[in-house]
């Protein structure tokens, strides 16, 4: 019966006037936020967190949450659009959102992910309210050794991120694992590839990678094409999806919920891997796996249902161990000190009704996203048919602003500059992206974990093999390259036959 | 209108006094981190509390990036009017001036004037909870029976953290292992979890775990004990004062800037350092309040550090 106390302690912290309120602004803000290209919900959080401090907690976090899985929702909207990912989440929901863009059918691609969302998030509320405590033990057997089986596993399903062939994504990777070695070396304090630049001791942001090879880079390739617009765009016809189009979003949203719920408990990048866990396994599960990166539906809801519930439940390492496991939660543990609340296994004993009022607000955060989203699918769509001479400038300028604002530097600007340069070369080769965007990310934990193991071990390899968990891990990743090396085998001699 | 002309006149004398008055505009706090942590969260509670004295906004600005050095450089660079004030901390006024100069694109006493201590940290000895030893005496026994065995994790390379796990060992005279990680949770987890052994790290860090008995607390890197906790012991009594370790902040501004600017600066952070309200916050959490007005107090304070930092650096193999 406790499940039943704390959500109904949740529900009435939650649902007065105040708070309902506070989840609202945050969600409207998140989505505001998530839409402007390179505005992510960190930047936006920590330029709002001074001034929560004359609220209440309970409505700081809940306002605090709700501008993060706001902006969650209305990154996809740009990926979608305009190929712009703000987040590392929506590099996946790119692929093929942008592809069912071209082809008119944006709206059902925005209601997908809107729905999908939406069924995630319901899920993963219920989950943290019934399995917080207990799943929370899980993120003390992730040591070094296991989550760097997890990022090798994580590499390896990075290059079906593309159709492009095995070897071009695996060399895509990495070149992304290269670049993201740049910077003071993490053990020893060496400087990488920093040319004596100071700007260069923390490396290359993802938001300015994101922006550059995805965003920029189909831009300017656009812009070389035709006068208005990219060619091949064909005109919007529905907005909202079919009784069809329903039936086949919702196995991959159910199975992206479940893989996402889980992945966001571990506080080590576990929510990092959940949209394109998922994507990966979808292509597997397909009927048609070509399909893939060319506008399919299941491509949208599947990462798009995964990173929702990822990124609730990893509010559960936070809330119930006082782990913040990964920088929005940071500003998390920040707006809990500035009202005096030491985040920790405590926080949930002596302050149930800020813990239960905060997880039952991320449902109500979910409803009102829905409610505020569906109807403006029509209003983004719209955002298409502006003229690209007037649409493609205000992007550039957004993307910008969001840029500087990442360390209020406008290094970071000209760094976007400088970066897609290299992004447009890739476009034009026809080289794939995502899987270069994904080295980027996981590489930097991949070394940090492999040292950590290696140092503990005092340098025996073997050290690297010593868990189950771990095993367990290097086999799916034996097992993934089996599976991708077999039909790429066969694809090959398909296409040679005809 | 005779009147009227005398009025204006007097009104322009009267407003051209108030322009020469420091401050007219608001000051910028650079806060060489990011948004959220202590630093930060410590610097916009002083920053209101100086707005107050001064009569002007004082606006935090997070200035991150490369461990701190970003920050501190952009205020190295401003305007020597008073108008940027930055929050001169431990990691690139003392750590980095210690372990690698020729990296700092400043120097720490030489380019900026100090106008008066911000906070003292020190760092609590913690330890996963199922350790073989309960005290810093048993843990120096067990660290010299089983040389090189021990790991001691900080939140990365040149952290305060760090210093303070080299300083103890050095003073004790035992072999730990550093293990660097990049954020401090994940160091905690790892602590917690019995993958590494140790942690030199602030009190409001460990305290959830320490509450939860997944750490425990041997010692404090302070002289003497801690007034809000006063079982834990100090490294001093222990028998290693060459292990006390604080990480220090002060304010600062660029050097050249004029010496009545300072001097309204630092009457007013004299005054907002010794407010019950702020000494009480900053006590809470096991931090004391450096009491150092003026310039020379707060140079000499950190060309102390930087020599002790240096002494400990010898011990280190960076590189």
């Amino acid at each position: 019966m406790e499940f039943f106390d704390n959500a109904i302690l949740g529900l009435t912290t939650a649902l007065t006037l105040q708070n309902l309120g506070y989840a609202f602004m945050g969600c409207l803000l998140g989505t505001l936020i998530g839409v402007l290209p390179g505005l992510g919900p960190l930047a936006t959080i920590s330029m709002l967190l001074p001034l929560t401090y004359a609220l209440d907690p309970t409505a700081a976090l809940i306002m605090l949450a709700g501008i993060y899985y706001g902006a969650q929702y209305g990154g996809s909207t740009t990926a979608i659009l305009v190929n712009l990912p703000g987040e590392s989440s929506a590099v996946v929901t790119a692929l093929d959102g942008y592809q069912m863009a071209r082809q008119g059918r944006a709206g059902v691609a925005l209601a997908t992910a809107a729905i999908s969302s939406f069924i995630a998030g319901t899920f993963a509320t219920v989950f943290i309210m019934a399995l917080a405590r207990p799943l929370a033990q899980v993120a003390f057997s992730f040591g070094p050794g296991e989550y760097l089986a997890m990022m090798v596993l994580g590499l390896i399903l990075a290059t079906v991120l593309s159709n492009a062939r095995l070897i071009e994504s695996i060399a895509m990777v990495l070149v992304g694992i290269l670049l993201s070695t740049v910077g003071l070396d993490s053990v020893t304090a060496d400087e990488r590839f920093t040319f004596g630049a100071m700007k260069l001791f923390d490396g290359l942001d993802f938001v300015v990678m994101a922006m550059a090879v995805f965003g920029f880079a189909e831009i300017v390739k656009n812009l070389g094409e035709s006068d208005d617009g990219p060619k091949g765009t064909a005109k919007i016809s529905r907005l909202m999806p079919n009784r069809s189009e329903l039936a086949e979003m919702t196995p991959p949203a159910a199975r992206g919920t479940l893989l996402g719920s889980f992945l966001g408990i571990l506080p080590g990048g576990g929510a990092a891997l959940a949209s394109f866990a998922s994507y990966a396994m979808e292509k597997r599960l397909a009927k048609r796996p070509l399909n893939f990166g060319k506008g399919e539906i299941a491509g949208v809801a599947g990462p798009e249902a995964a990173n929702n519930a990822a990124s609730q439940t990893s509010f559960i390492p936070l809330l119930t161990l006082g782990i913040p496991s990964n920088a929005v939660m940071a500003l998390m543990v920040g707006a809990m000190m500035i009202h005096d609340i030491t985040p920790g296994p405590k926080v949930m004993e002596t302050n149930p009704a800020l813990i239960w009022g905060l997880i039952a607000s991320m449902w109500i955060g979910n409803v009102i996203l829905v409610i505020l989203n569906l109807p403006l699918v029509g209003v983004w769509v719209k955002l298409l048919s502006v003229p690209y001479r007037l649409l493609y400038p205000a992007i550039v300028i957004l993307c910008c602003i969001g840029a500087w604002s990442l360390k209020n530097d406008s290094y970071e600007v000209l760094m976007c500059a400088v970066m897609l340069v290299a992004g447009y070369l890739i476009v034009q080769i026809g080289l794939p992206p995502a899987p270069l965007l994904m080295g980027f990310i996981l590489g930097p934990m991949m070394e940090e974990n492999l040292r950590r193991v290696l140092q503990l071990s005092r340098g025996d390899v073997m050290a690297v093999f010593s868990s189950p968990i771990s095993i367990g891990f290097y086999l799916l990743a034996a097992g993934a390259i089996i599976a991708m090396a077999l039909p790429s085998f066969r694809k090959n001699r398909d296409v040679l036959e005809e | 209108m005779k009147a009227i002309l005398l009025a204006a006149a007097a009104t322009a004398a009267f407003s051209g006094a108030a322009f020469a008055e420091f401050p007219d505009r608001a000051i910028t706090w650079i806060v060489p981190f990011g948004a959220g942590g202590v630093t930060d969260i410590t610097s916009r509670r002083l920053a209101e509390r100086l707005q107050a004295e001064l009569g002007q906004p004082v606006i935090v600005e997070n200035k991150p990036g490369a461990g701190g050095i970003v920050g501190s450089q952009e205020a190295r660079i401003a305007a020597p009017d008073g108008y940027t004030v930055l929050l001169a901390t431990s990691g690139p006024f003392g750590i980095q001036a210690a372990l690698s100069p020729e990296k700092l694109p400043y120097d720490p006493l030489g380019d900026f004037e100090f106008i008066h201590g911000v906070t003292a940290s020190p760092q609590l000895i913690v330890a996963n909870y199922d350790a073989p030893f309960n005290t810093m005496a048993e843990l120096v026994a067990y660290a010299k029976e089983h040389p090189g065995d021990l790991n001691f994790g900080s939140p990365g390379v040149g952290t305060a953290q760090h210093l303070g796990g080299e300083l103890f060992k050095r003073a004790a005279g035992i072999d730990l292992e550093h293990i660097p990680y990049t954020s401090g949770s994940t160091q905690m987890v790892d602590l917690a979890a019995g993958v590494i052994d140790l942690s030199f790290e602030y009190q409001t860090v460990v305290a959830p775990y320490v509450d939860d008995k997944k750490m425990k607390v041997l010692g404090v890197t302070l002289g003497e004990r801690l007034k809000a906790s006063p079982d834990i012991q100090s490294v001093a009594e222990a028998g290693y004062p060459d292990a006390v370790n604080v990480g220090w902040t002060f304010l600062a501004v660029p050097k050249n800037t004029p010496e009545d600017i300072r001097a309204r600066l630092e009457e007013a952070m004299a005054k907002v350092m010794n407010e019950p309200a702020i000494v009480a916050q900053v006590e809470s959490d096991g931090r004391s309040v450096v009491n150092l007005k003026g310039h020379q107090p707060g140079h000499d304070y950190i060309s102390a550090e930087i020599a002790k930092f240096k002494a400990a650096a010898e011990g280190i193999s960076l590189k």
